[in-house]
């Protein structure tokens, strides 16, 4: 693929090169914020990238307000339980989708792509009434019902996909040599099935973490508000000015564990996007 | 069809069921409801004046220049993202595809856009582009406020959007390069093709499938799309696309009549953008089952 | 131990049939092969015998009981899969213990038994090693090693030396064979490579889309074949088929004609088409008439030259002036030629010093030819065929 000698160097720097441009590009807001969380309250106005001074006072005014905590424990909770009922309920799925024949297989993918396809907005509406009568509203559950069924697609999708790959000659194997159906699943295939449906419950958290538009149209006090909404509504001291210094160190805060998570699993992370889009 | 056959498929539904049902139970019938809910006049803020007027609410709408202005600022964002997006996703695959330096950094560069939170990017931007403490206007030497005219306003958008998305975009099109098998293009290369030429009559022919339901789920996301205008403008300026009108409607004016009939046309829109690109487009989505 | 009886077994499914009436007897401790091109069926057969796949209509029975509808767990017997299907997450040594502890045998027994196939197979070095460390001919003996430990009644393969390299399928294929004479266990063995049938096999069961074409011993097989297609199949290279007619009682081939012994001449109808078949081994060199007294001896133009060292194959071309194009089972293979010439093959004395482009007089005994019915393939001369 590459030459050998002045010609590959040249290819290799063009690519080089190329990735850098990559980087930068992936990670200037990421910088942008950062270095807006870290300047000093005064300096916030004087339009360099990178501060003069640094200040923690931001991540202080953060953690002091009652909200961005709460908002936290909010997502984390909420996405959490999101993600181990739609992982569950598509392994379930996708297990039958891979392994078994029976009629209803086209539909039940076609249902999954109609809820992929399916605009939000158009939900919210009867959610919001519906969840004011029957006292959902502003509670987790009331977001943990809708984040389940819009990543149902994306967890059925990754985890069939991730199903494939394993050889079902070994379930077959383990039932010829003695094993119950239970059995053969429970000591051949999840151990082979955990890296995928690990990837996925990654991919779903993600997309439940980052919803606002349920969240917004569906909670209104920190009982139940999520990050992407608490930063969008966060209130600083002035009404009238955004407190840009206090939702930059928010958005830092909330960044850098995602960041941690895609440099670890990385790979993972877009095998499981590939697979899931590609061939799953 | 034996025993076993038919038992087979009971434990199959039995394993779909609840998946289908959870699916099912938060769209289908919250959106019967919005139809039903359309048919009314009925403001949360006078709960009994709710009447029935039938298709009058859609009339309302359709007649509305608001809204056809926020289907064009929809159609607008959709089309000028999208098509940059194919693009630079291209661009950016291909060099994950062929970067033997950094492939890790590479991979978890792009992957920070996809787990960045829609509205912290879109803040970020925000403050970039703000007139007196962004850094766009302090590189460029402007004093001009990007997101209080229309124009400027929709090009920050569409940035924020393309920025946000065109990784999820360059991953998938990643999974498609790698289809393309080697010996094809090594053939080519000794049948003389260059590599513009390789490009565009191997590679692109043969990522076609992949390349139209990247476009299809991209096109439906972009039109849906809430959070980046949503935190930028909150759809002032006449950049309100179609989904913040719904939610205007919906939940700030708590118009829940009107704001139902809002939310059957997208649906209905979204509807005829899928049946464009299925039926038009020849998309094969039954490609997914290989056994 | 075990005999297993098949009866009219046939597995069906969305409008294919892919067994058809399957009917023979296995019988305790045989070395029993199924044989056939791919898709013909032999591994359905496998599987509905394992209980892996459902019986459409028929009865299996193991020692006299019927285990249609019997789990795979319950009916003791092993397998050994084409992809060898060892856990990659275990070990070699837990994978050998694997199907012992489903059964909740003590520790003491699994690890002897462990012990024991280890040594047999001669993995006791590699016993602690991940699939992933292993080369393709030590998994395959680590399936079997899976296989043997359970002591079961019977050994199911299924083309378990496919994914070999040649010289690696040799040596298994006679270890395989040391095996089960050793352990005595009634084994059935599925494969498309006739070669192993052959060498393997107590008895073989020849295939073809489903339906079974002959069940006997190797040597029947290759001296008394039932069909063309089993003709065909059997035996390397492959026998040579020529159109043929009959004519009172000679049989006239395109290479010249020949008597037949008289008992047979009567039975064949004048104008039935007839394909001749002759096996290249049986093909002499004659330089002169008398060498071939009986039989018919012909003119070859030498095309191609096959030196093995022990063997010389010659390829000559035949002219089927006068007579028409045959049409041969596709699964075999052969090429039909175009209609005026055909391909033959002869193995002789590689001390013959023969030259591509010379000629070369052959000859053929009539006992050693074959005759076909044309339209059905089946074997006119096999007694009781």
């Amino acid at each position: 693929m590459a030459g050998t000698g002045s010609a590959g160097r040249m290819e290799r720097l063009f690519w080089g090169v190329g990735s850098a441009i990559v980087v930068l590009y992936a990670l200037i807001p990421v910088a942008w914020l950062l270095s807006l969380s870290l300047k000093p309250g005064a300096d916030l106005g004087d339009r360099r990238f990178v501060p003069q001074a640094v200040s923690l006072e931001h991540y202080v005014a953060v953690f002091d307000d009652p909200q961005f905590p709460a908002a936290l424990w909010n997502s984390a909770g909420i996405a959490g339980i999101s993600t181990v009922a739609a992982v569950l309920l598509g392994m379930f799925a996708a297990y039958a989708i891979v392994r078994l024949q029976f009629p209803g297989r086209n539909l039940m993918l076609a249902a999954a792509l109609s809820v992929a396809m399916f605009p939000p907005v158009s939900i919210i509406g009867p959610l919001f009434n519906l969840w004011r009568t029957l006292g959902l509203y502003d509670t987790w559950a009331g977001l943990i019902l809708p984040y389940m069924t819009f990543t149902l697609p994306l967890a059925i999708w990754t985890l069939a996909a991730f199903f494939r790959e394993i050889p079902w000659d070994l379930e077959r194997a383990a039932r010829v040599d003695g094993a119950t159906p239970l059995q053969a699943f429970v000591h051949v295939i999840v151990p082979l099935a955990a890296p995928g449906v690990f990837t996925a419950a990654i991919l779903v958290f993600m997309f439940a973490w980052n919803d606002f538009l349920f969240a917004i149209s569906l909670t209104s006090t920190s009982d139940a508000r999520t990050v992407p909404a608490a930063i969008a509504f966060f209130t600083g001291s002035s009404l009238f000015e955004l407190p840009t210094g206090a939702i930059a160190a928010a958005s830092v805060v909330v960044t850098v564990p995602v960041i941690i998570v895609v440099l670890l699993f990385q790979r993972r992370i877009v095998a499981g996007l590939t697979a899931g889009a590609v061939k799953g | 069809m034996s025993f076993r056959d038919s038992a087979e498929h009971r434990l199959a539904w039995l394993l779909c069921a609840p998946a289908v049902i959870a699916m099912l139970l938060v769209t289908a019938y919250p959106m019967l409801y919005s139809l039903w809910l359309s048919l009314f006049r009925y403001d949360l803020r006078f709960p009994d004046e709710r009447q029935f007027v039938g298709l009058h609410n859609y009339i309302t709408v359709l007649s509305a220049p608001t809204w056809w202005q926020s289907l064009f600022n929809t159609a607008l964002i959709t089309v000028g993202s999208v098509a940059v997006e194919l693009v630079l996703g291209f661009i950016i695959a291909l060099v994950m595809h062929r970067a033997l330096v950094g492939r890790r950094t590479v991979r978890t560069a792009v992957l920070v856009p996809y787990g960045i939170i829609t509205v912290v990017a879109a803040m970020s931007w925000r403050f970039a582009f703000d007139p007196t403490t962004g850094f766009v206007n302090g590189l460029l030497g402007l004093e001009g406020a990007w997101l209080a005219d229309r124009w400027t306003a929709f090009a920050v958008i569409i940035l924020t959007e393309i920025w946000k998305t065109t990784p999820f975009m360059a991953l998938l099109l990643l999974g498609g390069l790698t289809l393309v098998p080697e010996d094809l293009l090594r053939a080519a290369r000794v049948d003389g093709a260059n590599a513009v030429q390789r490009f565009f009559r191997i590679v692109l022919p043969l990522m076609r499938p992949v390349i139209m339901v990247a476009l299809l789920f991209r096109t439906l996301d972009a039109f849906r799309i809430f959070d980046t205008v949503f935190v930028l403008t909150r759809g002032a300026q006449g950049t309100e696309p179609v989904s913040v009108i719904g939610y205007n409607t919906l939940i700030t004016r708590l118009n829940l009549g009107l704001g139902s009939a809002v939310s059957v046309l997208i649906f209905l829109c979204v509807l005829a953008i899928a049946a464009l690109y299925i039926k038009g487009f020849g998309i094969d989505l039954s490609r997914r089952e290989d056994d | 131990m075990a005999e297993i009886e098949l009866r009219e077994v046939t597995r069906r499914f969305s409008g294919t049939t892919a067994v058809n009436r399957a009917s023979f007897t296995i019988h305790d401790g045989e070395f029993f092969i199924l044989v056939g091109p791919s898709g013909c069926g032999k591994s359905t057969l496998l599987n509905m015998i394992v209980g892996l796949e459902q019986v459409t209509s028929g009865e299996i029975r193991v020692n006299g009981e019927l285990v249609n509808d019997r789990d795979p767990r319950e009916r003791n017997m092993a397998m050994v899969f084409q992809s060898y299907a060892i856990y990659p997450h275990m070990t070699v040594r837990e994978n050998m213990a694997f199907p012992l502890k489903l059964a909740k045998l003590s520790r003491e027994e699994i690890d002897r038994r462990v012990e024991e196939a280890a040594v047999i197979l001669e993995l006791t070095p590699l016993l602690d090693r991940k699939p992933h460390a292993l080369s393709g001919g030590q998994r395959q003996r680590v399936a079997m090693g899976r296989a043997i430990v359970r002591e079961p009644s019977a050994f199911l393969l299924d083309e378990p030396l496919s994914n070999l390299d040649a010289k690696l399928r040799g040596q298994m294929r006679t270890e395989i064979a040391r095996l089960q004479r050793r352990l005595g266990t009634t084994t059935l063995y599925v494969t498309h490579d006739q070669t192993e049938a052959m060498t393997l096999g107590d008895r073989i069961a020849v295939l073809r889309g489903g339906d079974i074409q002959q069940i006997g011993t190797p040597r029947e097989l290759y001296e008394r074949p039932a069909n063309l297609f089993v003709a065909g199949f059997i035996g390397s290279p492959a026998m040579n088929f020529l159109p043929a007619r009959q004519a009172g009682s000679e049989l006239l081939l395109p290479l010249g004609s020949i008597t037949l012994p008289g008992e047979n001449a009567a039975t064949i109808p004048a104008d039935r088409e007839l394909v001749a078949g002759f096996r290249p081994e049986h093909l002499q060199v004659a330089a002169g008439q008398e060498e071939c007294a009986g039989g018919l001896r012909f003119e070859a133009q030498v095309e191609l030259l096959e030196w093995l060292g022990a063997e010389l194959f010659v390829h000559f071309e035949v002219n089927l002036a006068g007579f028409a194009g045959i049409a041969l089972p596709q699964e075999l293979g052969i090429e039909s030629g175009d209609g005026a010439r055909m391909m033959a093959v002869a193995r002789i004395d590689p001390a013959c010093g023969v030259e591509e482009g010379e000629t070369l007089a052959l000859c053929i005994r009539p006992e050693r030819i074959q005759l076909f019915d044309g339209r059905t393939g089946g074997n006119l001369r096999a007694e009781g065929a």
